[in-house]
């Protein structure tokens, strides 16, 4: 009887002893696993957001994403020609609702953030980058209106009723040498989104 | 006091009813919509005849149809065009504003699935759908063109050998003769596995396919067999055009005219003891090329066929599997058969929720939110400045270069 009291306390030391150690083995096991386990997309969410950067791998094209509003009924790209504009009547990158618009300049002598846009292909990539991720899209279609079809098809290419989040990108296209006659409008719906 | 009340108890029946018409959905508009005829057939001379259509409609609470969805061939009397098959011809009209059709043929044993689900007809046997006879029997020759731009000399030699120019003309009009009664009347025919069209509509767009299954146009030559024109797409694309040249079959005609030809001519000609070579040489090419023009028209196409074809207005959709004219330019060749044949025929939409409007509480009225009409996404060229900042830059270099350039002097001449 005297030995059983005279042993629980140090065996009680034991075990909290072993369960610190345990626990502290645990912990490092836990970060390193966090270090080189994959981390799984399914299960975040990446939220809507303001557009930062948009980019088209198979153009190789990068560029910053500002804020424009619009003028009456004019949509103006940044006057910057080598950002890109996302008119904030449109919905954000990731929104289930409504379409996200972009438009940026194409520059007849160069430097136009979309001046390529005229080379993308349907079922390409198209990324636009927030501040929580990156949302993925593929193009589903390219369409070269003239501004009378524009301005006619303007309900279904900007109305923000439809359209369950898909991006819009708008140019300008056919230099006719002294100003552009179309626009070039890429429809593309978003198929991923990738946490930051 | 009567009349008085008499006089207000009608006028507050007649605002009651007002209100209550009012506040009640519109009943006479349309909210779903869509239509289905499986098949449609004009034969030349005789007439059209169709399955009918089954329509349907949706007031926003019942659906009203009008056709059978259970067509028969049998109801195609008076041809012979088509005797066998499965029919399908089916629509949907929910009061949600979505709608939904279906429509085509297929061979004995296909089954067919309720419309909503795409295709509405799977499996069967094919079926032989005889799309034309080919008459020939206006193709002849001009016995008269036979000799025009033969030499004359050629002309007298033969007169020299003691024939005429009917013993050479009237052989070769009874080659081509006994060859055209040889081949009879080919038959041109279509043969088919399911053809059939779909459709679907909601309140904003509609959208519509089609699928052949196994399908080909070919085409029966008594003296030589079947002969495959061409293979239907089994996916084909929007309105997409198939061409049904029988240049296989002319040809095949050409090469055993020649043989006649060259047969009939050696034994008109035999009397000259060969020495009218040359004059065979120009009838023989003088003839084919007759026959040759008149046979031209089949040698471009025969049927205008059409797959898949779609006409579109905003929300609302037709669809026509398989869509086949006779052209103009064969019509001369074809003998009392097909004119115009279609297949499939299925329309959607347009579609509109129902929307309820009360007098005394009217809604609000919300214009659509403005949108961009105008996109100025184009520049001539753009000054970013940095070509002021170079100029800058390179003018403080000079100003610096030239004041160490001057210090280095002055130290000179002080030295």
């Amino acid at each position: 009887m005297a030995e059983t009291t005279a042993d629980s306390p140090s065996r009680l030391a034991a075990a909290a002893s072993s369960l610190w150690t345990g626990l502290v083995v645990l912990a490092v096991a836990m970060v390193l696993a966090g270090l080189v386990w994959p981390a799984g997309s399914a299960a975040v969410e990446v939220p809507p957001g303001a557009p930062k950067r948009l980019e088209l791998p198979g153009l190789h094209t990068r560029a910053k994403v500002v804020p424009i509003r619009l003028d009456g009924q004019v949509l103006d790209p940044p006057r910057n020609p080598r950002e890109i504009g996302w008119w904030v009547g449109s919905a954000k990158p990731g929104s289930a609702q409504g379409q996200t618009v972009v438009t940026g300049h194409t520059v007849h002598t160069g430097g136009g953030s979309l001046n390529k846009l005229d080379h993308i292909k349907e079922g390409q990539e198209v990324d636009v980058v927030t501040k929580d991720g990156t949302f993925q899209h593929q193009v589903d279609s390219v369409e070269v209106l003239s501004r009378k079809e524009l301005a006619e098809q303007a309900q279904r290419i900007f109305g923000q009723d439809h359209g369950d989040g898909r991006l819009v990108i708008i140019t300008c296209t056919d230099w006719n040498g002294s100003s552009y006659d179309s626009n070039i409008v890429v429809m593309a719906h978003r198929f991923n989104a990738l946490p930051s | 006091m009567r009349t008085t009340l008499i006089a207000r108890g009608a006028a507050v029946a007649a605002a009651a009813a007002m209100v209550a018409l009012s506040a009640a959905p519109a009943s006479a508009a349309t909210v779903s919509q869509a239509s289905a005829t499986a098949l449609s057939l004009e034969l030349a001379g005789t007439g059209a005849r169709d399955t009918g259509t089954y329509a349907v409609t949706n007031d926003g609470s019942t659906e009203s149809a009008t056709g059978t969805n259970e067509p028969l061939i049998t109801a195609l009397g008076g041809q012979e065009a088509i005797q066998a098959g499965t029919l399908a011809q089916d629509a949907v009209a929910k009061k949600n504003a979505t709608s939904a059709a279906c429509s085509g043929l297929a061979g004995d044993g296909a089954t067919v699935v309720a419309v909503g689900s795409g295709n509405c007809l799977s499996g069967g046997d094919n079926i032989s759908l005889d799309a034309a006879s080919l008459d020939f029997s206006d193709v002849e020759l001009v016995s008269s063109g036979l000799f025009q731009g033969v030499d004359q000399q050629l002309i007298t030699a033969l007169k020299d050998a003691g024939l005429s120019q009917t013993a050479v003309t009237d052989p070769l009009s009874k080659a081509l003769g006994d060859l055209l009664a040889a081949m009879g009347d080919p038959g041109l025919h279509l043969d088919l596995g399911a053809v059939q069209s779909s459709c679907t509509a909601d309140k904003d767009t509609a959208s519509g396919d089609s699928s052949l299954a196994n399908s080909r146009a070919y085409i029966t030559v008594p003296t030589v067999g079947d002969v495959t024109l061409v293979d239907l797409p089994v996916d084909p694309a929007v309105n997409q055009k198939v061409v049904t040249d029988l240049t296989g079959v002319t040809d095949a005609i050409l090469d055993a005219l020649r043989t006649q030809f060259s047969k009939a001519l050696n034994g008109a000609l035999a009397p000259a003891n060969g020495g009218l070579d040359q004059l065979q040489k120009q009838v023989l090419d003088t003839a084919l090329g007759q026959i040759q023009s008149q046979l031209a028209p089949l040698e471009e196409n025969v049927l205008d066929i059409t797959l898949n074809k779609q006409d579109t207005a905003p929300g609302e959709i037709t669809v026509t599997a398989l869509d086949a004219k006779v052209l103009p330019a064969a019509e001369g060749f074809v003998g009392g058969s097909l004119a115009h044949l279609t297949i499939g025929t299925s329309h959607c939409g347009p579609n509109s929720p129902i929307t309820k409007t009360v007098v005394n509480n009217p809604p609000k009225n919300n214009p659509p939110a403005s949108v961009p009409t105008v996109v100025t996404a184009g520049m001539e060229s753009y000054d970013d400045g940095s070509a002021g900042r170079i100029a800058l830059v390179t003018l403080l270099l000079l100003a610096a270069a030239g004041a160490g350039a001057a210090t280095y002097v002055r130290m000179l001449r002080r030295g």
